[in-house]
């Protein structure tokens, strides 16, 4: 394994000197700079973020504003995106539309990332009983079909971009806990784990900061995948009148809009662009997660 | 109150089986002294690092089991502490270097944050502190550019000089008892000997105690003081390192001492010691060793030895020396 370094074991480090600096985040974003895919996502996601919060600055109309005299008109100089069926700016609530898309897909997300990270660690650490109950509980999530468990709990709890997040976050942490579960039932018999028991840690500090650091990679790597399906969800719930409801606008109530025929043949700009958005803003995400992927994997070399 | 730091009385180490427990320590005790090596031999399987997990209270879970005996450890035992007071006493009153480097460092974390941890676990640095005295540790090891090294990842160092920052963690909080599993096996030969004379030099310099198990007599020769030799859970022989080599009384210690590579020409064949060690869940009735044993006797069949002392501090488990 070593035969070169056994005669100088002076000359320690097979690193060249430019990896002295290594933060992880500068190793992930060095091998992620030759990754086209992943570097056009993290673009349009920034690009995204940034117009969803400086919202206001961005659009020229209120996001409300009603305007009988110019319903249903074509993109012109004054409404990039013409309006809708109110006579409001269509370009205005697709940029708004988007800080619901985003903000249903972190939250969820970070529920998810939390309830499954803890479940999946404890259960795997501790074995036996604690892990018969979590995994059962797992696979009682995992056999209802996902959207159609949505769609009743939407309906019980009442549509809205809370229980929206909620939902999402619920439903999305057992893969998350499976997968977390899975590297730590083979971590825990690594033998570092042994060496920090008998260095004195106790079983919360080891799980806190040994274990879970270590199964960080493919949880991130999940987490961004997650995004996107919040992201879908949200669409798809709003679509069906479960999510968000108006006067609040998101892609997936804007995309309601087609449900009318006459829309869908003669006002595209009406489901075009949210439709445009969703699609884009979820190849973004998965792209930027294929190359996280990459990136964090230790076994792709530089 | 005798000058003994730690003292093993009649210690037996099980694990549960479907067919009962099995015991992999049966009744052994051993005292070491302060400032002194104790060094422990035997093949695979005799129970040698099982014996330094119980005194660390980490054997396997969740089958391992102490079934019997006392650890005095400075007076109070070990198997009666909480859990706290024993996870206080791990890392930092006992610390143990493992055997195999490669693997016994957590690969996401810098070597420095990792000695940095056991020093803020129980020594309760923060910051610079805590960076520096890591920085002082690698230094200590021999470690060349300590202040750099201490920023690489495990996965950037060679398997010697991640031993030594095994080492260094062993040692960052001056523990009284250093147990050392193996820790030159997985090593090539140059490397085995700076790090078996770093640790004597810790010995010498902190009046360490060390506990040091292997399986090469060579490196017996080299660190201990005092031998004792494993035989299927049971010490079969204890002695000093002098009277083990000059004067090995049991026929196993003997087998093993043949079967080393020294005064061998080309062309002479190995010795080894016939057959196999038994399974521990078939241990033969009477001497353990009876089985595999040249000069075995019909009672050594029937009933088992019991430790005799054959000359002063030579202790020997076997029906010849009776």
């Amino acid at each position: 394994m070593r035969d070169a370094d056994s005669s100088c074991d002076e000359c320690p480090t097979q690193s060249d000197p430019v990896q002295t600096e290594n933060s992880t985040l500068k190793t992930v974003l060095n091998k992620i700079r030759n990754n086209a895919l992943a570097i056009f996502g993290l673009c349009f996601l920034s690009a995204l973020i940034l117009a969803a919060v400086f919202a206001p600055w961005i659009t020229f109309f209120d996001r409300d504003h009603i305007d009988m005299a110019l319903i249903s008109q074509p993109p012109s100089l004054t409404h990039w995106l013409g309006t809708d069926e109110l006579g409001r700016d269509v370009y205005t609530r697709l940029i708004y539309g988007a800080r619901v898309s985003l903000s249903v897909g972190l939250v969820s997300t970070c529920i998810s990332v939390l309830i499954g990270v803890f479940l999946g660690a404890v259960g795997g650490y501790f074995g036996k009983a604690v892990d018969s109950i979590i995994m059962r509980t797992v696979d009682v999530f995992m056999c209802f079909p996902f959207y159609l468990i949505a769609v009743v709990m939407a309906a019980i709890i009442g549509p809205s971009i809370l229980n929206l997040m909620f939902i999402a976050g619920i439903l999305n942490w057992p893969k998350i806990s499976r997968i977390v579960r899975a590297e730590v039932l083979s971590l825990k018999h690594r033998e570092f784990i042994e060496a920090s028991r008998a260095l004195g840690l106790s079983s919360g500090k080891i799980i806190l900061k040994h274990i879970i650091p270590n199964t960080m990679a493919p949880v991130i790597v999940y987490a961004t995948l997650g995004i996107a399906q919040g992201i879908l969800m949200e669409a798809g719930m709003s679509y069906l009148g479960l999510g968000v409801k108006q006067p609040i606008p998101s892609w997936g109530n804007m995309l309601a809009a087609a449900q009318d025929f006459s829309v869908l043949v003669a006002q595209w700009w009406l489901w075009i662009p949210p439709g445009a958005m969703v699609f884009l803003s979820v190849l973004s995400i998965n792209f930027l997660g294929d190359g996280l992927r990459d990136a964090l994997d230790p076994k792709i070399a530089e | 109150m005798n000058t003994s730091l730690i003292e093993v009385q009649d210690l037996v180490s099980s694990f549960r089986s479907p067919a009962g427990p099995t015991r992999v320590v049966d009744g052994i005790s051993f005292t070491i002294p302060k400032g002194k090596v104790l060094g422990m031999v035997g093949e695979s399987g005799c129970g040698k690092s099982i014996t330094s997990l119980s005194i660390m209270r980490l054997l396997p879970q969740p089958n391992g089991f102490i079934e019997s005996g006392r650890i005095l450890f400075d007076g109070t035992d070990l198997l009666e502490l909480s859990l706290e007071r024993m996870e206080n006493i791990r890392g930092n009153e006992i610390a143990m270097v493992f055997q195999e480097p490669m693997t016994a460092l957590n690969p996401i974390f810098s070597v420095g944050e990792q000695i940095g941890e056991v020093l803020q676990t129980h020594r309760g640095m923060k910051g610079r502190d805590k960076k520096e005295k890591a920085v002082e540790l690698l230094r200590l090891v021999g470690i060349p550019r300590p202040d750099r090294i201490a920023e690489e990842y495990p996965h950037q160092l060679s398997g010697g000089m991640r031993q030594r920052v095994m080492i260094a963690m062993a040692l960052s909080c001056d523990p009284k008892l250093l147990i050392a599993d193996e820790p030159t096996t997985a090593l090539d030969v140059t490397i085995q000997i700076q790090i078996l004379d770093l640790i004597r030099d810790f010995k010498d310099k902190l009046g360490t105690s060390i506990l040091f198990i292997t399986h090469d007599l060579g490196v017996i020769a080299e660190m201990a003081d005092e031998v004792a030799v494993m035989y299927l859970g049971k010490i079969v022989e204890l002695a000093s390192v002098c009277d083990i080599f000059d004067h090995p009384s049991h026929p196993y210690t003997k087998g093993l001492m043949e079967s080393r590579l020294v005064k061998k020409r080309k062309g002479d064949s190995l010795i080894c010691i016939p057959g196999m060690v038994p399974s521990l869940t078939n241990k033969p009735k009477g001497c353990a060793f009876s089985p595999r044993c040249s000069d075995c006797m019909d009672i050594c069949r029937r009933e088992s030895p019991e430790l005799k002392e054959i000359s002063p501090a030579h202790f020997v488990r076997c029906w010849l020396s009776n």
